[in-house]
């Protein structure tokens, strides 16, 4: 039986008189051993009582038992025609139907039993093996998840539900299923190999290969296993390992030619040509009508320059079998190397160690005619227009692009949240500044907000330094972008530079909005060609500090210290923290030898027209910039003439 | 023609001292053919190639070469193993101004197969990846294709590569170890003995140059 509770089952202590009575002489008739004398019992008591459900079933049951599936059929759907019955005569009825090879009807009475009691794990078990056997996979799919969920260790549960979600496309989450039955059956490799089939479809070739090894591990000689993980080697051109498995296979497996022919495929795209002509030859040995193995033979003639050999093996094995047409194209082939033989005499060489050998050289490459393949496949570069070919200017520009967006797929990469720091980091420096000084209540040039004040001076600040961090340290992606001939670590350099330029200039244009639009706040949005200016000159001034700290560090190693130092001090007078115009006039007369504290004080006026900017001048950090990038400038090429060395 | 005139390569090594590779040196070679610069172990054929490429600058004389040499390919180096094939062809796209999709559906064309676009490169073997960035260079149009170590590639892929150079009118040179490369695909020779360049028109003569004892007069 089921397991599932029974019903319309007689009570044990019925007497003669009972109604029950035929019922409990059938149950012990049954439980005798005498199923046929039961049905007897059961079809005299429904001549009695022809419509009694109860009797139907018993009577359905003991003609399954005696392997009756038609009758009983009958016998249920008549039980099941009154009411009374429930699941488990629907699940008995799927059975019989499943006997009897009407599997849709069996489906339906399964997927009746298991929607009247969902929580019976072998209805819903059946109903989703019906269901799949039917092709009705999102049905199915929802039995074996709640076949899985009343019972989520069961072997059984978890193969069907696997193999159901591999069928709907849904590999991952197969494959998480599948190791989750793993973990039940520890000890079989079945698992193992269904995972890496489901991690196979998925894309995951690593993890399908580790699998695989896993099913190996269990059991060692598991050729399904093998040839699997043979496959995946080949299929990700790994070929030392393709060749260990096919070698394995080969072994495993010696009179199959077509394992031969793999395994000598993957010899022959390892350069082991005569091993490939052994495996070929094997494999024509066991089928010689096999055109693979032919063909292989005839290419690692071919690749050893044999050019006479696979015309001999193409006479000596296309005869036994049909025509092919990569054959076809094989046999052209030698044809054609045949005509380009060149006899060459096997020139006597002397090796390093004074003997002789007779070696042949190797056949000599010759290409195709120059019109034999179609130009339309070809990759064309764009010209850079004439009109632009002194400046190059676009081609420069073009490279530093590919560059930031380079190394911002470099630096974020499986990392969103990086980048969302990335963005909120001077959010957050700003933030903390502001409460800072509200907490201080310090005091503002005209009435300038605090917000305002912080979002001007900070970003000009973080597009100085980051500048500076491009021009004496590079980037991440400098490795490989250098060994460009087109890319320059100058380029790298500069690329770096103008990110954190823009990056901050944007922030400093846009950091208001939210204030404005959100909060009410009665905020101002900078002057955008004033802005430009000052972020473009404190990325030069960076920029142009980093470089000449770059190459006078590779000469005195402690201007690094150095230039830390005089980093924090720029900062720390950067008017960060004050405005020039609210600091003591002997401070005031030191202060304004920093540039960026010129840039910095701009900044707040191209928010504010009302702010001073007397005393400041941004002509004097225009000077600085363009002093700093020319030295910057003279110092490389001094550089590249060897002056530092 | 490729002109090394008067050029000269050292390197620093600890302690001071200084690893002669080239001493002054002055040869010429033909262009629109395939030229193998053929050298032991760290004789500096990577170097020969990368100071063609203008990546390393000579310590004294000049390199005269085509203006659009293309990056030294098969080194395995070019491209970023943390991202995936597409992003890689995306950014050697986005550098020399070319269509991405043209580029990776040349590739695929090129090696004959489907590529996993969106697996990082560093999931595949190193012989793999030399592979990949030989196709990725050698589908992009160049006036001189650079191969180093062609010996680790698949002798189909290095025949493909060639065959393209050849009918782009392209020169190709490349760097081996094995004479038996040299034999079968170049044209024209030079030959890495000692701190000297030696070119070569015979290809046995070289061979037989490469082959024969040498002087040990490294540095």
């Amino acid at each position: 039986m089921t397991g599932a509770d029974d019903e319309l089952s007689p009570s044990a202590d019925a007497s003669a008189d009972d109604p029950d009575w035929p019922l409990v002489r059938g149950r012990q008739l049954i439980q005798s051993g005498q199923a046929l004398a039961a049905v007897s019992h059961y079809e005299a008591a429904l001549a009695k009582r022809p419509d009694d459900p109860a009797l139907n079933l018993h009577l359905a049951r003991a003609l399954m038992m005696i392997d009756r599936a038609g009758e009983a059929r009958a016998s249920l759907r008549k039980a099941l025609s009154s009411k009374g019955l429930g699941p488990v005569a629907w699940f008995e009825l799927g059975l019989a139907e499943q006997r009897c090879g009407r599997f849709a009807r069996a489906a339906i009475a399964y997927r009746r039993s298991a929607l009247g009691r969902p929580t019976w794990f072998e209805a819903q078990l059946h109903a989703a093996q019906a269901l799949l056997a039917l092709g009705k996979r999102t049905l199915a799919l929802a039995h074996a998840r709640a076949a899985t969920d009343i019972r989520p260790q069961s072997p059984q549960a978890l193969h069907l539900l696997g193999v159901t979600l591999a069928l709907t496309r849904q590999f991952t989450e197969a494959a998480r299923v599948f190791e989750a039955w793993s973990q039940v059956d520890g000890l079989d490799p079945g698992p193992e190999l269904y995972r890496a089939r489901a991690l196979r479809l998925a894309g995951d070739t690593n993890a399908a290969q580790a699998a695989c090894l896993k099913a190996l591990e269990r059991r060692p000689d598991h050729l399904r296993a093998l040839y699997l993980i043979a496959k995946l080697a080949l299929g990700a051109d790994d070929l030392p390992k393709a060749q260990i498995y096919w070698h394995k296979l080969a072994q495993a497996l010696p009179d199959r030619p077509a394992i031969r022919v793999q395994f000598g495929q993957v010899l022959l795209r390892r350069a082991q040509f005569q091993s490939a002509k052994d495996q070929a030859r094997k494999a024509l040995g066991i089928d010689p009508t096999s055109a693979p193995a032919l063909a292989l033979l005839v290419e690692a003639h071919l690749a050893c320059g044999e050019a006479l050999k696979a015309r001999d093996a193409l006479a000596e094995f296309d005869g036994r079998r049909q025509g092919d047409s990569g054959l076809a194209a094989l046999s052209a082939e030698v044809a054609r190397r045949l005509d380009q033989r060149v006899a060459r005499a096997a020139p006597a060489l002397k090796t390093r160690k004074g003997r002789t050998t007779t070696g042949a050289p190797p056949p000599r490459f010759v290409p195709q005619s120059r019109d034999a393949t179609p130009k339309s496949a070809w990759v064309t570069r764009p010209k850079t227009p004439t009109y632009f070919s002194g400046l190059e200017i676009v081609d420069h520009i073009a490279i530093l692009r590919a560059l930031i967006l380079n190394d911002l797929r470099l630096k974020y990469r499986g990392n969103s949240l990086g980048f969302v720091l990335e963005i909120l980091r001077p959010t957050l420096v700003i933030a903390a500044h502001y409460y800072l000084f509200v907490l201080v209540r310090k005091p503002m040039p005209a009435n300038l907000p605090i917000v305002t004040f912080v979002i001007a001076g900070f970003p000009v600040w973080f597009a100085f330094n980051g500048a500076l961090q491009a021009g004496s340290h590079g980037t991440r992606s400098a490795a490989q972008a250098i060994l460009l001939p087109q890319v320059t670590m100058f380029h790298v350099k500069l690329a770096k530079a103008s990110w954190a330029v823009l990056l901050n200039f944007v922030f400093c244009l846009c950091a208001s909005w939210p204030l404005i639009f959100f909060f009410r706040q009665d905020l101002s949005l900078p002057d955008i060609p004033t802005s430009a200016v000052i972020f473009i000159l404190s990325g030069s001034m960076g920029f142009g500090l980093g470089l000449i700290s770059e190459q006078m560090s590779k000469r005195w190693p402690i201007v690094d210290i150095f230039t830390k130092l005089l980093a924090w001090a720029l900062y720390v007078t950067s008017g960060q923290y004050f405005s020039i115009m609210t600091v003591e006039r002997g401070w005031a007369q030191f202060l304004w030898f920093n540039p960026l504290i010129h840039l910095v004080e701009y900044e707040r006026h191209a928010f504010d027209p009302g702010y001073p900017i007397a005393v400041v001048n941004l002509g004097y950090p225009a000077a600085f910039a363009v002093s700093l990038m020319m030295l910057a400038l003279m110092g490389k090429k001094a550089a590249r003439r060897g002056a530092f060395a | 023609m490729i002109q090394f005139l008067d050029v000269a390569k050292s390197y620093a090594k600890g302690g001071g001292a200084a690893k002669v590779l080239f001493s002054p040196t002055s040869i010429e070679m033909p262009l629109d053919c395939r030229i193998g610069v053929l050298g032991g172990r760290g004789a500096g054929k990577t170097t020969l190639l990368q100071m063609l490429a203008g990546n390393i600058a000579p310590d004294r004389g000049c390199i005269l070469a085509p203006k659009d040499v293309a990056p030294v390919a098969s080194s395995g180096r070019l491209l970023y193993p943390q991202l995936s094939i597409a992003d890689n062809a995306q950014f050697i796209a986005r550098i020399y101004g070319v269509d991405v999709e043209r580029l990776l559906m040349a590739m695929e064309a090129f090696q004959a197969s489907d590529l996993n676009l969106r697996q990082p490169v560093r999931l595949h073997s190193m012989d793999n990846r030399r592979g990949l960035e030989t196709t990725m260079i050698t589908v992009l149009p160049f006036d001189c294709y650079l191969y180093d170590d062609v010996g680790h590639l698949e002798p189909y892929l290095l025949e493909q590569c060639f065959e393209a150079a050849y009918q782009r009118h392209a020169t190709t040179v490349f760097s081996t170890a094995d004479p038996k490369l040299v034999q079968r695909f170049a044209e024209f020779v030079v030959v890495i003995k000692g701190t000297g360049l030696y070119p070569f028109a015979d290809i046995e003569a070289a061979v037989d140059f490469f082959k024969t004892e040498m002087t040990p007069d490294r540095n």
